[in-house]
């Protein structure tokens, strides 16, 4: 009975890892302008892996501490520790919904486009309280303004979940988009801030556009 | 500290009730997946069994009558324009009326057949419809032909199905059986009408349509009975009056053929991206399907957790959104829908604006009053 009780606790204590970000409340909402291009920054953005090292540095530390406690025979109260492969997988996650280099943004009174190189646009109409939702078969976004934050939750199946922000600096010249990315096999998500600052396309010469039946197309025309 | 069996047992009910609810999904899919929803399933109930493949019927008698396909509707109880799918389905809307409109013509069983923007009477034989579903795989529409008399020829529901093979070759309609099976329907309903119910169909339609431009003028000509019309007295071949509706009714044909030519765009223009939404929207369906089954039999390959598996799941997520993106830009770039169509009436020209839609209600509104006009100054 006594082994079945801690398989019990064990259960419990992994189900619950499975929940992803906490359903939010959101401050009121309080739009701000942050229509343009923009490009990352990677001297002020985060290093991935060098996040990860940290991570796996504080597991290291942990384990240690589990270890000791271990000997003196004390039991440890902690949440179970993620293994390093899972953890590793979440950060090439995390790499990979981080990749775009180039966002536009795109705002009107009751939509937010944030165009994002090589992914799909994130798209919120602003116009209701959030979040506001949308269902595909595939997984479900939901958005919105949490204060001058704007929001995007997205759950996917699998248990996996990402969880993008997007804030303004105050002088307008550079946008923080942070995500967090969750699994359901590690305890804590993998958080990326990527800060991008604002350029003028035009300069470049030329600008590309994804198309699905072309792929990337660039054009030297000017934008109307 | 020993533990007694009952207080333990209770301790285990306790921890994996806590564990049951405290941490359930808030998705329902046990697969992790979300599931469709009640109304989903209700809807695919009242779908018919898939048409099967036949072919076009070509070898009837043709019948001297023209028809009207009028541009389905949407099938949603409150479209957002600034949702993709919605937008994506008023494009379909036209797209599906218009291949229609193709087959009718290929099949060389009527006189000329056009896209309607809107109702009318303009032509003997009328089709309109809406479009239940469409996903790549399943395409379900309600299609009613209604002729000049107020007779039924057709009040159905049609269902295709497709399978990989309809997307290997990138010139064929996928649901082509469909509209195949539509025209095949629509000339069976013929079959029997004798020459003269031809005949008489082609005056009442013109008288038809001459009420709908001017009732005040040509509302006494017929009559309804047991809900269908009959003409009250016909006017003779040589009255000047018939030659004024069928010039207008010419005017009318010149507008619809020039609408015409925007259809034609948007297919061209649209239509190898709306191939490709489709094809991936089936692609999608078949693996959002093998990957259900999959996860209920516990065969997925990659172990949850692991990047293949968050790859596969992000991938096909991702995968959807651009392709609803992309065809979003499309649809809302299709300009042609809202470019100003300029007509010569005699010696004016005339300049319409606005949606399809609304630059036929123009039109409609003017040759109503011409004939108003001429048929006071007789």
């Amino acid at each position: 009975m006594k082994n079945c009780l801690i398989l019990t606790a064990l259960l419990l204590l992994v189900g619950c890892q499975t929940e992803g970000p906490k359903p939010a409340r959101y401050a009121p909402s309080d739009p701000i302008d942050m229509t343009g291009n923009w490009e990352v920054d990677y001297a002020r953005s985060d290093n991935i892996q060098r996040r990860f090292n940290t991570i796996i540095r504080q597991l290291q530390q942990e384990a240690e501490r589990r270890a000791r406690a271990a000997e003196r025979g004390q039991t440890y109260s902690g949440a179970p520790m993620s293994s390093g492969r899972e953890l590793l997988a979440l950060a090439e996650m995390a790499e990979l919904i981080t990749a775009p280099e180039l966002l536009e943004v795109i705002q009107t009174d009751n939509t937010v486009r944030v165009k994002r190189e090589n992914s799909f646009a994130l798209i919120c109409v602003t116009d209701r309280p959030p979040p506001t939702v949308t269902k595909t078969p595939f997984g479900e976004e939901q958005c919105g303004w949490d204060g001058h934050q704007l929001f995007f939750d997205i759950r996917l199946p699998d248990g996996l979940s990402v969880r993008h922000r997007l804030t303004r600096s105050a002088l307008a010249d550079s946008l923080v988009l942070q995500t967090a990315v969750y699994s359901p096999t590690v305890r804590e998500p993998f958080i990326v801030n990527r800060v991008y600052s604002r350029f003028d396309p035009a300069k470049a010469g030329y600008r590309c556009t994804q198309t699905l039946s072309k792929g990337t197309v660039c054009t030297t025309e000017k934008p109307n | 500290m020993a533990t007694s069996p009952s207080l333990a047992a209770l301790l285990l009910i306790l921890s994996l009730s806590t564990a049951l609810l405290g941490c359930s999904s808030p998705r329902e899919s046990t697969t992790g997946l979300p599931a469709y929803s009640a109304s989903d399933a209700a809807s695919a109930a009242d779908w018919p069994a898939p048409i099967a493949n036949t072919a076009l019927r070509m070898d009837l008698e043709p019948l001297p009558l023209e028809v009207g396909v009028v541009v389905f509707e949407e099938g949603i109880s409150n479209p957002d324009a600034r949702d993709a799918r919605d937008k994506l389905r008023s494009v379909e809307t036209r797209l599906a009326a218009a291949y229609l409109r193709d087959i009718l013509t290929e099949s060389g069983q009527w006189g000329a057949v056009r896209v309607l923007p809107g109702a009318s009477h303009f032509a003997a034989l009328t089709l309109s419809g809406a479009i239940v579903h469409s996903d790549g795989r399943h395409f379900v529409v309600d299609v009613k032909a209604v002729d000049a008399t107020n007779r039924v020829w057709l009040d159905a529901r049609f269902h295709s199905q497709t399978s990989a093979a309809d997307y290997l070759d990138n010139t064929t309609e996928p649901f082509r059986p469909l509209f195949v099976s539509i025209a095949n329907r629509l000339r069976e309903a013929a079959v029997g009408l004798a020459p003269q119910d031809v005949a008489r169909l082609l005056g009442v339609a013109d008288l038809r349509y001459a009420q709908e431009l001017a009732p005040e003028v040509f509302s006494s000509y017929l009559a309804e009975e047991n809900g269908r019309l009959k003409p009250n007295r016909l006017p003779a071949d040589s009255d000047p009056m018939m030659a004024r509706i069928a010039r207008i009714r010419n005017q009318e044909a010149l507008f619809i053929d020039t609408v015409d030519e925007q259809y034609v765009d948007l297919g061209d223009e649209l239509g190898p991206t709306y191939r490709l939404w489709r094809r991936s929207s089936f692609e999608q369906a078949e693996y959002l399907e093998a990957y259900t089954e999959r996860a209920s039999g516990r065969e997925l390959k990659a172990k949850q957790g692991s990047f293949a598996a968050m790859q596969q799941v992000y991938s096909a997520y991702r995968s959807v959104r651009i392709q609803e993106q992309d065809l979003f830009e499309l649809a809302t770039g299709f300009d042609n829908e809202t470019a100003p169509t300029v007509l010569e009436l005699g010696e004016n020209v005339v300049r319409l604006g606005g949606t399809l839609d609304e630059q036929y209600s123009q039109w409609r509104r003017i040759l109503g009053q011409i004939i108003a006009i001429e048929q006071g100054g007789l």
